[in-house]
């Protein structure tokens, strides 16, 4: 032993659980990361779309030449499509005839929360994945790390003379498989929190959007049967 | 799908990373590790010239001195004696006799310095010998005492805690008698480093020890282990 243990030998000399032990937990590393990278680009995305949106939906513009702008493009992000599907199903319920404006407006509603719900399963999405390695990969870790010195106990038991030299390696390079245990698990879970209270953030402001969508829209159902029943 | 490959090209990047910065990490830390070699030096015994000793003084080149003519005594006699006497024959016949005598003794001198020095050399030749094997004696001893000597001085030093008050440069010299089996008999101070405290230490340290593993020849003990000094001197304080 008088050679430096280097971690790439301790990971090379571990049994062959250990070693599976910790491919698993580096591909889910892996994994993670690449999960944790793509949600921050798209939540960000998603974000800068909104504060977009809302500032171009407040500078008063007109809401049916904004509808007829957006159904033009044929890729929508999700606060336009929000919008499309409303007002979309809006128009049409009234044009046609014999609809009262209660039935109107829950029509529209409807098709907002449906267009709302999908845009949260889209936001959300890998976001449990986060979370289970988050949870469990410390303890596959310690899993490997048990093993492991089990291993190198069964092993001191054969000798005459124990001595400190002779397990330590096999600790060692156990303890290897909950440094990466922790190492897949850290990020995951404040990537998942992160990740969780934005989401959370986005969709109130969503159905905040949709709300004043619906009272727009609700004050002009309301307004134009009125009318012409009126004149 | 398309929207993955960067940010899984940017994940396997971090790991690649971060598996590299681990595996260099590692290695240099184990070189510190080698360098550091704690010095806990922190007290001299120094066994001087143990009391009862018995020297085996280091032999002395054995010198043999040319041996000086011995003096011609009984020459200046004889010739005054040839001159005053007038019966020359009896003269020249006693001056050849006394010549023959003195030839004689000489040639005895010579023969006995000859097996005197003979005698020297044979002497001196056994001497060496003997000193030759006196020194490998020594020399096991030296290292017998030595690696007991070393035995002690870690003893007494587990056993010294030393008073806030010690300094570098202080020291305090003890004479410590034991008895065969190791035992402790007394100890006693013989020059104080004047620092009470410290001087108190230093005795109870070697009180605590009680017993000390000494050699069974008890030639070498007697000679390095019945009575010697103890010399307490702290040299890896701070202050």
């Amino acid at each position: 032993m008088n050679q430096p243990l280097s971690v790439y030998e301790l990971i090379a000399n571990a049994s062959l659980l250990v070693q599976g032990v910790m491919a698993l937990l580096v591909l889910a590393s892996v994994v993670s990361w690449m999960m944790i990278l793509q949600r921050w680009s798209l939540l960000r995305r998603a974000k800068q779309e909104i504060d977009a949106f809302e500032d171009h939906f407040w500078s008063g513009i007109d809401l049916r030449g904004l509808y007829q702008d957006l159904s033009q493009e044929e890729q929508l992000n999700g606060i336009e499509e929000i919008f499309v599907a409303g007002f979309r199903e809006y128009t049409r319920l009234s044009e046609q005839p014999g609809v009262d404006a209660e039935a109107i407006m829950q029509g529209t509603q409807r098709a907002m929360r449906v267009t709302l719900m999908r845009e949260e399963a889209r936001l959300e999405t890998h976001l449990p994945f986060l979370a289970t390695v988050g949870s469990t990969s410390p303890y596959i870790g310690l899993f490997g790390t048990v093993w492991g010195i089990m291993n190198s106990f069964r092993s001191l038991a054969n000798m005459t003379q124990a001595t400190l030299a002779s397990v330590a390696p096999g600790i060692s390079e156990a303890l290897i498989a909950t440094a990466m245990g922790l190492f897949a698990a850290i990020p995951a879970v404040i990537g998942y929190n992160r990740f969780s209270a934005n989401v959370d953030v986005l969709m109130k402001r969503y159905e905040g959007f949709c709300d004043e969508v619906t009272a727009i829209l609700h004050r002009a159902a309301h307004a134009s049967p009125g009318n012409s029943e009126g004149t | 799908m398309q929207s993955y490959a960067l940010p899984l090209f940017g994940a396997v990047l971090f790991h690649v990373l971060v598996a590299a910065f681990v595996m260099r990490g590692f290695e240099s830390q184990d070189d510190v590790a080698e360098v550091v070699t704690p010095r806990v030096v922190n007290a001299k015994l120094l066994v001087i010239e143990p009391l009862g000793k018995v020297t085996p003084v280091p032999e002395k080149q054995p010198i043999v001195r040319p041996a000086e003519p011995p003096a011609p005594k009984p020459r200046p006699a004889s010739k005054e004696v040839e001159q005053d006497s007038v019966n020359s024959d009896d003269a020249a016949a006693k001056a050849a006799q006394s010549e023959r005598q003195r030839k004689e003794t000489e040639v005895q001198r010579r023969q006995q310095r000859l097996a005197a020095l003979g005698e020297l050399a044979d002497d001196s030749l056994q001497r060496s010998l003997e000193a030759e094997a006196q020194q490998m004696l020594d020399a096991q001893n030296a290292q017998q005492v030595r690696t007991y000597q070393a035995g002690i001085y870690d003893l007494v030093r587990k056993n010294w805690s030393r008073p806030p008050s010690a300094r570098n440069g202080m020291q305090a010299r003890f004479v410590v008698e034991l008895i065969p089996t190791g035992e402790l008999l007394s100890v006693a101070l013989v020059d104080s480093s004047g620092n009470e405290a410290f001087d108190r230490s230093a005795e109870l340290a070697i009180r605590r020890a009680k017993r000390f593993s000494v050699p069974g020849d008890n030639t070498v003990f007697e000679a390095n282990f019945r009575r010697f000094y103890f010399l307490f001197r702290p040299e890896d304080l701070l202050r």
